[in-house]
């Protein structure tokens, strides 16, 4: 079995990287104190804090790991300092896992390293050094710098991804790729008691230490040593500890300072989409939904849980969405830590089919609605229905899915050439409604309405025809109070060419334009 | 001298010509653009008018004042676009769209996205629909909102229509594409038809067609006594009307 090591180096230090991208390439140390004050999200320079990791250029810059924040900005004054957050560990955790599920069902997970069997992607990639430079590549779109190794075993594996950053064991030829790395590799780090051994035995290699006789390695080292001798044998014993993706998917992260307003959050929000969507790509997953928790200053939680139309993976309608619920309400107090939990859904496949116009693609269209939905609301788009009563104007909406096809179509699909139609039967004369009906102000003759007006509206009437009296829901009883209804409908020709529908409410004795025929 | 220069010109003219002429393809050479696909409205005097239905892949212009039909022929090609198997939206501006009537007229409701957008969204909505690529018709009612926007915003339309094989169908009140628009069809009416035996009944809504733009479109033979063909649609008040119950 060949397994890959997929392994984050400074994890937590990526993991605060990955919260500000734009520190990349910037001189950057990662503070901790042992009074969690800075884990709590507190100052980074403030108490006892100790710069416990750090990117190239701070060490290029002369910082160095275990001086105080104080120090190291002293050193380099153009240093960041972050603070390290649980939350933002958690996170990066959890995207190195989705990037293991992208490339295969099952993986083994330690702290900072993924493992997952490759068999299968020789079938996709020509080589496995491709395989591990597509894995490399898809780390850096979740916002991970990762180093990859692959063998035949884990404990291999992980060796190589101390010494390499990117490498590939030939099969069987683990002791032989480990000879010449440097016997340090072989531990996180070496105890101190085993490196002053080697040390004084004179030994500077894994390949010098394999040498050895294992009887002997393991009389005077005892099982540490023996371990760490059939490791650098190649020989490995460990096995492989599938674990199952976890169910929801969720992106955090603490503030250093409290946050009153709309804007700066929904900068932060779309970083932590930006994030939730990648990795929900990884699994072939999309969100139809996410629930957006927001820590208060007050030390009390605010829970919104936002929808989708549909499943999708595009930042902007998630985000015009959590912009429109919190314009809508407001934050009781400044905010002080956000964490989105995404609900995952499948994306629907679509079976083409040769005798019909081929429709959007599901996750385009899912897209395209959940776009919509934010821009429009999503109580405005669907697919109509009518509703199961006499008042013609009740409408509802419903989802709007692409229909199933099966059989053969019912018509013909169009051909280039115009092709003359059928004389086809009289069609039935439609209505345009005015949604709310309008209330109008009507004269009445002796057969009925003589002349209407209202806010667009003012005609004589030519012809009218009705009443036709409808009634009902008298049963039912709404929060006004409202008992039913009875109108009394007239189809009315007016001196303005046009064929108005409108009705005389008989509960409230009022007349309401509800549209005309076109 | 002068005669020697001009015989000179004439020579190096020739060769220029003869050069060219191995180059140039004339005009009765020309291939012609193949005929577009039409969408059928399934309403024979209109599809006959527009040479067999809309334009796929474009920007169509719908028009008429109040009950001059413009809706009836909406859903007449909503329920045609429908049952041919296409995917097709409406952007309603106006929040017009009566599910009842249309469903009488033939739209299947459970395949037709309603999109139910402002004024100042509609445009934006159809855009959004028609990038998505994979509808067959994408139609907007502006009602009776008369659509402004710029010359440039209905060339886009057009170009992302032509792009994703998408027919565009505006329907206002008076025109407004211009020259974005290949097909304009402005409904001239109303000619309602009542039964005034006893108490007058509303029978029927009569309405012709006027063709202002289709480009790619012969016009139709006039007949033997030189009049045009008929262009007028009637349409009839459903059996099962409101009026009926």
């Amino acid at each position: 079995m060949r397994l890959a090591c997929v392994h984050v180096p400074q994890l937590a230090l990526q993991a605060a990287l990955r919260r500000a991208p734009a520190l990349r390439g910037t001189p950057v140390a990662l503070c901790e104190s042992k009074s969690k004050s800075t884990a709590a999200g507190g100052d980074g320079r403030a108490g006892h804090a100790r710069v416990t990791m750090l990117s190239a250029e701070a060490r290029r810059a002369g910082v160095r790991v275990g001086l105080t924040a104080a120090q190291a900005a002293a050193v380099c004054p153009g240093l960041t300092l972050c603070p390290r957050t649980d939350a933002d560990t958690e996170a990066a955790e959890a995207a190195l896992a989705d990037l293991g599920f992208a490339f295969a069902a099952r993986i083994d997970r330690e702290p900072g390293r993924v493992f997952f069997e490759i068999g299968d992607l020789g079938q996709l990639y020509p080589s496995e050094a491709a395989i591990a430079q597509v894995i490399q590549a898809r780390a850096v779109h979740l916002g991970l710098g990762v180093r990859v190794a692959i063998a035949d075993h884990k404990a291999t594996a992980r060796v190589a991804t101390r010494a390499h950053e990117r490498a590939i064991v030939p099969p069987g030829g683990g002791g032989g790729f480990l000879a010449p790395l440097a016997l340090a590799v072989l531990g996180e780090p070496l105890s101190g008691e085993l490196a002053e051994t080697f040390n004084r035995w004179g030994i500077q290699t894994v390949g010098a230490f394999a040498a050895l006789p294992a009887a002997d390695v393991g009389l005077r080292l005892g099982a540490e040593g023996a371990r760490l001798h059939r490791l650098a044998r190649g020989q490995d014993d460990e096995p492989f500890m599938p674990a199952l993706p976890p169910d929801a998917v969720e992106e955090g992260l603490a503030l250093d300072d409290a946050i009153a307003e709309l804007e700066p959050l929904a900068f932060l929000l779309r970083g932590l989409c930006d994030r939730l969507l990648a990795r929900l790509a990884c699994r072939s997953l999309a969100c139809a939904g996410i629930t957006l928790r927001l820590q208060l200053e007050t030390r009390t939680f605010d829970v919104r849980e936002i929808n989708l139309a549909a499943p999708s993976r595009e930042v902007a309608p998630l985000l015009q969405l959590a912009r429109l619920e919190l314009t809508r309400k407001p934050p009781e107090a400044p905010i002080v830590g956000l964490l989105i939990v995404a609900r995952p859904a499948r994306v629907r496949s679509a079976q083409l089919d040769f005798l019909r116009p081929t429709g959007p693609a599901p996750e385009r269209l899912a897209a395209t609605i959940a776009r919509l939905a934010a821009m429009v609301g999503p109580e405005n788009i669907g697919a109509p229905r009518t509703e199961d009563t006499w008042r013609e104007e009740a409408v509802a909406l419903t989802a709007f899915a692409m229909p199933a096809h099966t059989g053969l179509p019912d018509a013909a699909p169009p051909e280039a050439a115009p092709a003359p139609s059928p004389p086809s039967p009289p069609h039935p004369i439609t209505m345009r409604r005015f949604r709310p009906p309008e209330e109008i102000e009507v004269m009445l003759g002796p057969e009925g309405p003589a002349a209407l007006r209202g806010k667009a509206t003012t005609a004589r009437v030519t012809v009218a025809a009705g009443p036709y009296r409808l009634s009902g829901e008298w049963w039912r009883r709404d929060e006004h109070g409202e008992t039913g209804f009875s109108r009394d409908y007239w189809d009315v020709h007016a001196s303005d060419g046009a064929l108005y529908r409108l009705h005389h409410d008989r509960v409230g004795d009022r007349w309401y334009l509800d549209g005309y025929y076109d | 001298m002068f005669s020697h220069t001009l015989s000179v010109m004439g020579l190096r003219l020739g060769l220029i010509d003869d050069a060219l002429a191995a180059h140039l393809i004339p005009a009765s050479r020309l291939e012609h653009e193949p005929p577009r696909a039409r969408l059928a409205t399934g309403l024979a005097p209109l599809d006959a008018a527009l040479g067999g239905g809309w334009p796929a892949a474009s920007l169509a212009e719908l028009c008429g004042r109040r009950s001059a039909g413009r809706t009836s022929v909406l859903h007449a090609t909503l329920a045609a676009a429908i049952a041919r198997g296409q995917t097709v939206a409406l952007v309603d501006t106006a929040g017009a769209f009566d599910p009842r009537s249309a469903e009488g007229a033939g739209v299947t409701l459970s395949r037709l996205l309603w999109v139910r957008a402002g004024a100042r969204l509609g445009l934006q909505a159809a855009d959004v629909l028609i990038a998505a690529g994979g509808f067959g018709l994408v139609a907007i009612d502006f009602g009776e909102h008369a659509p402004r926007a710029p010359t440039a915003a209905w060339l886009r339309l057009r170009h992302a229509a032509e792009r994703q094989g998408t027919t565009a169908l505006v329907v206002a009140l008076s025109r407004s594409a211009g020259a974005a628009a290949t097909t304009a069809i402005v409904m001239q009416g109303p000619h309602p038809r009542f039964i005034m035996t006893g108490c007058p009944l509303l029978a029927a809504l009569g309405t012709r067609i006027a063709v202002e733009r289709a480009i790619g479109v012969s016009p139709a033979p006039a007949n033997e006594c030189g009049d045009e063909p008929a262009r007028s649609l009637c349409f009839t008040m459903r059996p099962s009307g409101p009026h009926e119950r």
